[in-house]
């Protein structure tokens, strides 16, 4: 598979082309993190972060390459590996002024959402996260998933998000957080 | 109360669905609602928590995925240790390819096996017996014990005093000390003028024959991988005819010079022919 092709695969979304890029330029990348005093399991995660930012971008169709594949992505890795030195920099202050803060309500907030999500089912779960997450159009999740045609999918994904809208809502509802 | 169709701009805001146009309306629909806020803010965060699922759903399949161990960082003694072992295999690569240029030179050089041979010198080999090998039925042609007179087109003169077959075996080694040296003969060979010449080449890269010969231009090609100085060309002269034999790992091989074709080589497998040729050779 050549650059072209696997960027071509990753805009229409397909998994095993991600899949042989994380191979491909695993080691380029990690270095990058461990030479700059992170750990491999660190650099494992920013090269996976950064991955999945590049899969968004490119599924969504928000990315127009004007560079190499593996320039770009390694930007992605250097953006993230500098937020999280930043990041750690930042909570070794907090720490040593004492005034480490936690957005608790935040937290469970989004704690109650990942339960709520949980609770659909896979197709549900599926056609969410392609509207949501790779931003597809209607036409391109009923091809993914096997629907009939967009308006199958359209209606999949009312239903998908009234059910998910309504858990989250009884929950929120249960713990205040409606005002 | 956020309307249907409110509700339904909202989840395409939420979901990156509105063009520059459609987004700026919408914005400014929610600046002076503040119902509507409540909402988009509740519905940002579920394509948020979505968002966010996709993407750890994502980062445990690449997770799975299996990759080579990183290289870690060796210490300064296995850098060392790298180094030299890295060197070590360069050095016994570099062996190994003069090695293998010295035994592809070994045909290349074979202008040793230039043979300048007396056509009509006395054959020095131990038995007394003269030996006519015809080209074609070599086995035949043992039968006939008789003594062969060698001879020349130019020394006529020389039949009457030759009475053996003149049976040349090729010394590569003695070859290589001197090219020009003629063959050896125990005796002398004092009738330069009736020499006959055999050069013979080897080439071990022709990719179609790996055991095969020719002749051609008056040389003998010899195809495929011959051990240096593990070859010798046998001639038999008589009656103005030449017989050549390859000896080459304990098989000797008719060489037929009829033709410049590309044969391949046969090993002798008749006893008593074998047998001759091994007198011939003085074993």
């Amino acid at each position: 598979m050549n650059e072209k092709e696997i960027f071509e695969r990753i805009c229409k979304g397909d998994e095993k082309a991600l899949e042989f890029l994380y191979q491909k330029y695993y080691r380029m990348m990690t270095k990058l993190v461990i030479s700059n005093s992170g750990t491999e399991e660190e650099a494992r995660d920013v090269y996976q972060d950064a991955l999945v930012v590049f899969w968004q971008k490119a599924t969504s169709g928000n990315l127009v390459l004007t560079s190499k594949m593996s320039t770009y992505i390694y930007s992605i890795c250097q953006n993230l590996w500098r937020k999280e030195l930043d990041r750690k920099k930042r909570l070794s202050n907090e720490e040593k002024d004492g005034s480490v803060t936690l957005d608790t309500d935040t937290a469970e907030r989004e704690k109650i959402i990942a339960k709520c999500i949980d609770q659909l089912g896979e197709t549900c779960k599926k056609v969410l996260m392609f509207y949501y997450f790779e931003e597809m159009s209607m036409q391109d999740i009923a091809d993914k998933l096997g629907f009939a045609n967009t308006d199958t999918a359209k209606t999949k994904k009312y239903k998908c998000k009234k059910k998910l809208d309504d858990l989250v809502k009884a929950q929120y509802s249960e713990h205040d957080f409606l005002d | 109360m956020v309307s249907e169709k409110d509700f339904e701009t909202l989840d395409h805001y939420v979901g990156n669905r509105l063009n520059a146009q459609e987004k700026a309306a919408f914005e400014q629909q929610l600046a002076n609602n503040a119902e509507l806020q409540q909402a988009l803010t509740v519905q940002e965060q579920i394509a948020g928590g979505l968002r966010k699922a996709r993407a750890a759903e994502l980062k445990q399949m690449l997770k799975n995925v299996p990759v080579s161990a990183l290289p870690t960082q060796p210490s300064l003694l296995g850098r060392i240790g790298l180094w030299a072992a890295a060197a070590g295999v360069a050095g016994s690569g570099l062996y190994f390819y003069l090695n293998q240029d010295d035994a592809k030179a070994v045909p290349a050089t074979s202008p040793t096996t230039e043979i300048k041979q007396d056509a009509t010198a006395v054959e020095p080999a131990p038995q007394a017996e003269a030996v006519q090998v015809p080209a074609e039925t070599p086995s035949n042609a043992l039968n006939k014990t008789e003594p062969v007179a060698p001879k020349t087109a130019t020394d006529k003169t020389e039949e009457k005093t030759t009475e053996r077959n003149t049976i040349e075996v090729y010394d590569p080694g003695a070859e290589t000390e001197n090219s020009n040296a003629s063959t050896t003969t125990t005796e002398e060979s004092p009738r330069a003028s009736t020499r006959s010449t055999i050069v013979a080449e080897t080439d071990a890269t022709n990719k179609k024959y790996n055991f095969h010969y020719q002749f051609r231009e008056g040389k003998l090609f010899l195809y495929g991988t011959f051990e240096k100085n593990l070859y010798e060309i046998m001639e038999f002269f008589a009656d103005n005819k030449r017989t050549m034999f390859l000896y080459y790992k304990d098989n000797y091989y008719l060489l037929n010079d009829e033709s410049d074709k590309v044969k391949s080589l046969t090993p002798i497998k008749d006893p008593a022919l074998v047998k001759r040729l091994n007198a011939s050779r003085g074993h």
